[in-house]
């Protein structure tokens, strides 16, 4: 069970306020086993990654500073300093629980190519069945990128490869793709993906690999540098995808020592974080991004577009069942405020089901 | 281009002000707080009237934020939405006004959908459809058709509300599955106690009806971001889409409905709605406009749609042709976060504040709200029928402010039939314009009317400016006469007025008002929280020097007896008195009584006034006695000048040292004056005053004064108080003055004669200073004096008022008596042979000579009403 974050401010954060700080905080989300819902794997113990674009301009150009361990994230010295003293308007974190590839640093997310950070949360599907195909499909020079040996960088070189495919050079230093190319390119890679583990169904892979009937959660989030574009995905009609949550507001607070909460002045978007699992104690301020669907931060706009294919739900009411996912630990627990409100009605977002 | 607002109201609020929404016949006011509240003001009094909690914790949550409001025309119904992802429906009853303004609200229902749909952040309700349409912050739009019948319905099934009522929330950390994999029972909040919980609440509070949206009434991805705003198209538009929709596919009828949505995705869409045979209502997407940025707010004024954009953007567009017309640009560039219109002015909110565009020309208003978050327009419709465009706005620091916007703007009239056909109740019809005061106080408090002991200042100046206007004022009202009556040695002249009334039948009676327009100093400045000489209204209040003290009061009764004239049911004559310098003891008033008898009246019938306060802030008052006053300086001089102590100390007999040797004479040990003859006429209060003081201080929250006794003492008791004390040189502690002088103030009470008591002082102390041999000089000035009153509570004019006063404040006025005094009060009986009725208008907390002094407006609007009625029954 990886979880990953993205914070995107108008202003600058401090590390800390979103790493180490936060009761629920991604890195506290690693060890914490209080809300503990994989019951296999019960800590997001394979290392860690934060990558984060820097403010000074002079800095700013060929991608974000990128810092990786392979020691659990709670107990590493280095990330405690530098997230106390680095601040960044842009903030790719991931902790990681491996579910394939072997622990090392190559293999922590996020990924990084000149202007471009990428990473995933969830796993593709008899990864092992599609690896050729994916392999030719993409350019050597994306081929010769990968450094590692996860499912989740091959996506990321299949990403790069599709973007120049549509005519953009993601070697450029100073990134400033557009919202809907960087959407595009998302939503192909997925396309792929998806086509081809559907075909390998039924094909033998002789390796004894996770059975390819078996959806991928494909949870990507990539970014330039200014535009962020995240995707909840699933190749299945039925099944629920890796959790993904977003808050925004006007301010990130720490309300008491460790809790946090999204202050929400107004409609403006000056905060915006995107993450497996939220951050704070108010479910309110935080939102699902429907499955099978695109979140695009534009600015400081959050944009969303479905991805219509055979696996979207037309019924706006349909409830995808939530228990692979459980299963896999890709669903993320919604931490409670102390006061809960009691007299409203039921939220999907709560798990509620209608027991009218 | 001239700034078109002005401000009319302002109010405070702890938290940021997110949606406004006016009930313009109900005179109501809706904002919705980022802490789950929504807040009711009425604006006939301007008064905060009702706050509605959401959701059921009492302590302070932003987890309900209301983000917007939007009513049924009827303005029988307010639907509010927000952070809390719910939409609430609320019956608006009408508007009572028994003893206060107040208006009955009950939360009908409670509108969800199971799908995550984030914050609400737009609504907007067609009547015409009974449909609710939001839209969410996860770009979906959600409708609900017919929702008054979808309410019958549920209250018509047998199914209970309560049991449909999800009180178990589910809760992810308990009852998630923990490590073992099994779900544990939430500790301490077992069956039995969310029981408890749920009855506890139920107790507190009726359940309103739930009603969940239906999933084919959910659009998902309606937009590709979130919908900031829509707004719903007049049936102007209809005719311009029935043609283009000639061959639409889903042609909608003669009686559909269209809405227009704006999103984060930068895209404007046109919905229709229409109703089928059997009344359930379909909702078609139409057409969409491109507007590129985000679409953060809209409005629409026939035939043009506009969009407040990110970036200080403001874009134009023509729904018949589908063309940008236009495209306005704010100084400053940021979003554009609410967007109004008003015949074809253009207001624009921004974190720079307001920009108006029109015509070509733009001017940015700062309205001191930190950052707006809200805004709207409503027409709001006054007591002749005009109506008065006004805006809205609230901000970020909790400010809620009211704009008038100038009637070169508005440049349109309600028909006054239709006015009469919408309004409510008619015992709610304010009889006089509290509107027409308020402005006729803003100039009336411009004026720095400060009397002078010396006249001929700058202040001076000013005081007969305000007497002009007044005279002009009364003229305007329709006076029969209005003239400035001349005041020996140059003071303020005293404003005369005269209004006829045309009883036929019964026998003319002839009252008397008098006021003044002269005020205290402000002070220092820097005390007041706003300009002393600018009536500012905040809060249900109006503030300024002179506001209580005697301007408010005064303007209450000119616009009484204006209305009644103009209105032609004015049976009494009505003289108006009104003098410029009551603050420093009416010099000359007397004489311009007497010289002018014949012109003011020959015989007066009853004389009025409202020169005093209540004694708390919530017990309206009637006064009937006041104690009279004798302010004298007491003098000591040595023909030696100022001296040292170590040179002359124990040579010279000191004028300090006799001064107050004299004056300890005055009062013994125990408090009793020595002055001969002081108490010979003083009579005991009787039993039935003694309870009148009883009950006075058992239901008034006084802060002074709190016992029947003291009461008894304040009131009724002469008392001499040493107000100054001041000393010849240079105040070193080792010089001895050459005059040494003391302030006397004695308080009078009935019985007492104020010339006897003067004389018995004069006398007492010479004569004690006879005693010292002193080779100094004793001097007594008396610097002026009142006599005291005492009216009679019980007769006709008292029981009048007490009866209008009950009516208006839906509570018997206590009687009382006062500690101060008013000088010309006696005057005016002696010399118009007639008896005075004192009606206190402002609360205690007026602050009348103080800083920040203060009225509430509720209070003006409710003198005149009581006035209006009392008028012709005296």
């Amino acid at each position: 069970m990886c979880r990953f974050l993205i914070f995107k401010g108008k202003e600058p954060i401090r590390l800390s306020h979103l790493l180490t700080r936060p009761a629920h905080s991604i890195i506290n989300q690693s060890f914490d086993s209080r809300l503990r819902l994989d019951t296999r794997r019960p800590m997001n113990g394979d290392g860690f990654g934060v990558a984060y674009y820097p403010t000074d301009a002079e800095l700013d150009s060929d991608g974000p500073c990128l810092f990786k361990a392979i020691t659990p994230a709670w107990n590493n010295q280095n990330l405690e300093t530098l997230a106390e003293k680095t601040k960044s308007p842009l903030v790719f974190a991931h902790v990681r629980a491996s579910t394939y590839g072997v622990l090392s640093e190559t293999n922590c997310h996020p990924f990084t190519y000149h202007s471009l950070c990428f990473m995933h949360n969830g796993g593709i599907a008899g990864f092992a069945r599609i690896k050729r195909r994916l392999l030719a499909h993409i350019g050597d020079t994306y081929l010769n990128f990968v450094q590692g040996s996860t499912d989740s960088e091959f996506a990321f070189a299949l990403f790069l490869d599709t973007l120049e495919k549509l005519g953009e050079d993601p070697a450029r230093a100073s990134g400033g793709f557009s919202h809907a190319t960087l959407r595009r390119a998302l939503v192909q890679t997925i396309g792929y993906i998806r086509d081809w583990t559907g075909s390998a169904v039924g094909e033998n892979s002789g390796s004894g690999e996770t059975s390819p009937a078996e959806p991928s959660l494909l949870n990507f989030a990539v970014t330039d540098g200014s535009t962020v574009v995240v995707s909840r995905y699933i190749t299945s009609k039925h099944d629920e995808a890796a959790s993904l949550h977003f808050s925004c507001g006007s301010r990130f607070v720490e309300a008491s020592p460790g809790e946090y909460r999204m202050e929400r002045l107004d409609r403006n978007q000056d905060v915006i974080m995107v993450a497996s699992e939220p951050l704070t104690f108010e479910r309110g301020d935080w939102t699902a991004v429907p499955t099978n669907s695109v979140l695009t931060i534009k600015r400081q706009t959050i944009l969303l577009h479905p991805i219509v294919d055979e696996y979207y739900q037309q019924d706006p009411l349909y409830l995808r069942s939530p228990t692979l996912v459980e299963n896999k630990g890709f669903m993320g627990s919604v931490p409670v405020a102390k006061s809960v409100e009691r007299n409203v009605p039921p939220l999907q977002r709560d798990g509620r089901l209608r027991q009218l | 281009m001239p700034t078109p607002l002005e401000l009319v109201h302002r109010w405070s609020h702890t938290y940021s002000i997110l949606a406004t929404c006016a009930f313009p016949h109900k005179k109501l006011l809706f904002a919705g707080t980022q802490d789950s509240k929504i807040l009711v003001f009425d604006i006939t009094t301007y008064n905060l009237i009702k706050v509605l909690h959401l959701g059921q914790s009492t302590e302070i949550n932003t987890r309900s934020s209301v983000l917007c409001l939007d009513r049924s025309k009827d303005e029988k119904f307010l639907f509010s939405a927000g952070a809390d992802s719910l939409v609430r429906i609320w019956a608006i009853g009408d508007v009572t006004k028994d003893s206060d303004v107040a208006v009955e609200v009950d939360e009908l229902a409670t509108v969800y959908s199971v799908t995550d749909i984030g914050d609400i952040f737009s609504l907007t309700y067609i009547d015409s459809l009974q449909t609710l349409v939001f839209g969410c912050q996860n770009a979906s739009l959600l409708y609900l058709d017919n929702v008054f019948r979808r309410l019958d319905e549920i209250r018509k099934s047998q199914e209970c509300n309560i049991s449909r009522l999800p009180h178990k929330r589910y809760d992810k950390f308990f009852d998630s599955n923990g490590p073992t994999g099994s779900a544990s029972p939430p500790p301490g909040s077992d069956e039995s106690s969310l029981a408890m919980v749920s009855m506890d609440e139920e107790m507190s509070s009726t359940p309103s009806a739930i009603l969940e949206i239906p999933a084919e009434n959910i659009v998902n991805y309606a937009h590709n971001g979130f919908i900031y705003s829509i707004c719903e198209l007049d049936t102007q538009f209809r005719d311009i889409f029935q043609q283009e929709c000639a061959d639409c596919k889903e042609r909608p009828s003669q009686t559909c409905q269209y809405i227009i949505s704006g999103g984060g995705d930068g895209v404007c869409k046109i919905w229709a709605f229409d109703a089928t045979a059997k009344g359930d209502v379909g909702m078609y997407f139409c057409k969409e406009m491109e507007c590129e940025d985000s679409v953060l707010s809209m409005d629409i004024e026939f035939p043009f749609l506009y969009c407040g954009l990110s970036d200080g953007i403001v874009k134009i567009m023509d729904l018949g042709t589908n063309q940008r017309v236009s495209t306005l640009s704010t100084k400053q560039k940021s979003d554009i976060i609410c967007l109004s219109v008003y015949n074809d002015y253009v207001f624009a909110v921004n974190e720079e504040g307001i920009t108006l565009f029109h015509k070509g020309q733009s001017e940015v208003i700062n309205t001191n709200q930190g950052r707006m978050l809200s805004s709207g327009i409503f027409e709001r419709i006054g007591l002749n029928g005009k109506v008065y465009p006004n805006l809205l706005t609230g901000g970020n620091d909790g400010s809620l402010t009211l704009w008038n916007i100038a009637c070169s703007a508005c440049g349109k009239d309600y028909n006054l039939a239709e006015i009469k056909a919408a309004s409510v109740e008619p015992d709610l019809v304010q009889h006089v314009d509290t509107e027409q005061m308020l402005n006729t106080l803003k100039e009336l408090i411009s004026y720095e009317t400060v009397s002078h002991v010396t006249s001929g200042s700058d202040y001076g100046l000013a005081s007969r400016r305000c007497a002009t206007y007044l005279q002009k004022l009364f003229s305007k009202l329709g006076a029969s006469q209005a003239r400035l009556l001349p005041v020996s040695d140059s003071h303020n002249p005293v404003v005369f007025a005269k209004f006829t009334g045309n009883s036929q039948n019964k026998k003319k009676h002839n009252i008397l008002w008098y006021g003044h327009y002269d005020v205290i100093p402000p002070g220092d400045r820097e005390r007041w929280n706003t300009d002393p000489f600018k009536m500012i209204c905040e809060n249900g209040y109006m503030k300024g020097r002179g506001i209580s003290d005697n301007k408010g009061p005064l303007v209450g009764a000119i616009h009484t007896i204006g209305t009644l004239h103009q209105q032609n049911k004015l049976e009494n004559d009505v003289v108006f008195l009104v003098e410029g310098s009551e603050e420093i003891g009416s010099p000359g008033f007397g004489d311009v009584c007497t010289r002018y008898k014949d012109i003011i009246g020959e015989k007066i019938d009853w004389i009025l006034l409202s020169n005093s306060t209540w004694v708390d802030s919530v017990h309206p008052c009637l006064t009937y006695g006041l104690r009279g006053v004798i302010n004298a300086r007491v003098r000591v001089s040595s023909d030696v000048p100022d001296s040292h102590s170590g040179v002359s100390g124990g040579i010279l007999q000191e004028p300090t040292l006799d001064l107050i040797k004299i004056i300890s004479e005055l009062q013994d040990t125990s408090g009793t004056i020595n002055i001969p003859n002081f108490y010979s006429n003083l009579k005991d209060i009787d039993h039935e005053e003694y309870e009148r003081f009883k009950q006075v201080s058992k239901v008034a929250d006084l802060k002074r004064n709190s016992s029947t006794e003291e009461l008894i003492k304040n009131w009724t008791k002469p008392s001499l108080s040493i107000t100054t004390l001041s000393t010849s040189g240079p105040g070193n502690i080792t010089v001895i003055p050459k005059v040494a002088t003391i302030g006397l103030s004695i308080r009078l009470v009935p019985g007492q004669s104020v010339d006897e008591v003067k004389e018995n002082l004069i006398a007492f102390l010479q004569d004690r200073f006879k005693t010292l041999s002193s080779k100094n000089h004793l001097d007594i000035e008396i610097l002026n004096v009142a006599e005291p009153w005492l009216s009679d509570p019980k007769n006709i004019g008292y029981e009048i008022l007490k009866e209008e006063l009950t009516k208006a404040w839906d509570t018997e006025p206590l009687f009382v008596r006062e500690g101060g005094s008013v000088p010309c009060i006696r005057t005016l009986e002696r010399t118009f042979d007639a008896p005075a009725i004192q009606i206190p208008c402002g609360q205690s907390t007026d602050n009348g000579h103080l800083y920040n002094e203060n009225m509430r407006i509720k209070n003006l609007s409710n003198m005149a009403e009581i006035l209006y009625n009392a008028a012709n029954r005296l």
